[in-house]
């Protein structure tokens, strides 16, 4: 049996389960924040942080992120051309990393949140033992996009020689530090138990 | 309204499946037997370990932050690193924004993270739970994840890569200090249970009216 079906309510902040009239705004008995059965307008949230965070992605991934000056050469560098060019210097291992936290954990990202919004609102069966492991990873990946940021910012402060060498942040950090933000609050916004709500297509213990 | 439940019943937190939450064990989680989910509120929870691991990983925290993390030489020119000073150095050029993400994940959060399972712990061991406990297991909910150590260790060896052929550099005492800081952290928070403080709160609550 689900706890929305005994008109009890799961808090998100404190775990309390409480149960709650079936209309109305109502707080947690133990923490004191609103207690819903299901986080209100979890999917227009979650909706309109993920298109802010496409959007971003876009100035991130064109404009520079850093400008490096060196005694021979002098050049900005995008997310992109900085995978290169750690490929290119022998570095592949790492570039993989960078490549992997800076371009493909936000793109498949916002693919996935994208995915699991658009099953959830087209309400039909699907294998949710397969769309809650995309939401757990989804979840889990994240955090791992703030590693270029970290990045700049050990570069910037340890490369300061003023005309010899030096690094600085650049406007598509600001673009990216944006993207990661947008990306957490898409993923934290929305509500696993949508998933679960729908019917199974394995159609393995729907009476639970 | 609905009857209230049993205080061994729960809801799933990511199926909202009823559960009847087994006494804590040291040994594991108990599972969501719908979606799998681990429940961490079924750990079992020691309050001396929490105050033992966090205050030291307070302790280190201090090094870890004051004294710089990697010495770099470029041409016979020394510069040191520290979490500060990076942030700093962004909020001099004028990525205030940035700056104060690299803050919040490396600096804030964490210590955060700890303070508040250090004065909660010990509220539980003195039995001085009240009002404030239970905003600092708020507060706490809200910081965990904010707090990017982890990212942040990987982001220094990236660094370091990069940097290897412009000029030569070492790593130093805050360094090691900081990965010290992330071990005691996760540990920290894994000895943690924020349900057996909430349950503290509520009988605290119960008992005084
Ligand atoms: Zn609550
Ligand atoms: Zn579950």
């Amino acid at each position: 049996m689900l706890a929305i079906n005994a008109q009890l309510a799961h808090c998100r902040v404190c775990g309390k389960l409480a149960s709650r009239p079936s209309e109305g705004a109502y707080a947690c008995p133990r923490c004191h924040t609103p207690l819903h059965f299901r986080t209100p307008r979890a999917i227009s949230r979650s909706w309109a942080f993920t298109i802010s965070a496409a959007i971003g992605f876009v100035p991130a991934n064109l404009y520079p992120i850093m400008n490096v000056q060196s005694i021979d050469k002098s050049f900005t560098s995008t997310i992109m051309s900085g995978v290169i060019d750690l490929a290119q210097n022998d570095m592949l291992p790492i570039a993989i990393v960078v490549f992997v936290a800076s371009i493909a954990v936000p793109l498949f990202k916002l693919l996935g949140i994208a995915v699991l919004l658009i099953i959830v609102q087209r309400g039909k069966p699907i294998k949710r033992q397969q769309a809650m492991r995309m939401y757990r990873f989804i979840d889990f990946i994240g955090r791992w996009s703030m590693l270029d940021l970290f990045v700049i910012s050990i570069l910037a402060s340890l490369v300061s020689f003023g005309q010899l060498a030096s690094i600085e942040a650049n406007i598509g950090a600001t673009a990216f530090a944006a993207v990661v933000i947008l990306t957490l609050f898409a993923a934290e916004s929305f509500d696993p138990r949508l998933i679960w709500d729908l019917q199974d297509l394995e159609h393995e213990r729907t009476d639970l | 309204m609905g009857k209230a439940p049993s205080a061994t019943t729960t809801a799933c937190q990511e199926c909202d499946l009823l559960i009847q939450r087994p006494a804590p064990t040291k040994s594991n989680e108990a599972r969501c037997p719908r979606c799998g989910h681990r429940d961490s509120a079924s750990r079992y929870y020691s309050a001396q370990s929490s105050i033992a691991v966090s205050l030291t990983a307070l302790i280190i925290a201090i090094p870890a932050h004051l004294y710089p993390q990697i010495a770099f030489t470029l041409l016979g020119r020394p510069a040191s690193y520290t979490l500060f000073e990076g942030a700093l150095t962004l909020f001099n050029s004028g990525f205030w924004w940035v700056g104060c993400m690299i803050l919040l994940c490396t600096v804030i959060a964490p210590l955060l993270v700890l303070m508040c399972i250090f004065l909660i712990s010990l509220s539980w061991i003195l039995r001085r739970v009240n009002e404030t406990t239970a905003r600092l297991l708020k507060l706490l909910h809200y910081t965990t994840n904010w707090a990017m150590l982890d990212v942040y260790l990987l982001s220094m060896i990236v660094s370091l890569v990069k940097l290897q052929d412009m000029g030569k550099f070492e790593l130093s005492t805050g360094f090691f200090c900081l990965i010290a800081l992330l071990v005691l952290t996760t540990a920290a928070t894994l000895l943690f249970n924020s349900e057996a403080c909430w349950d503290a709160v509520e009988r605290q609550r119960n008992a005084r009216h």
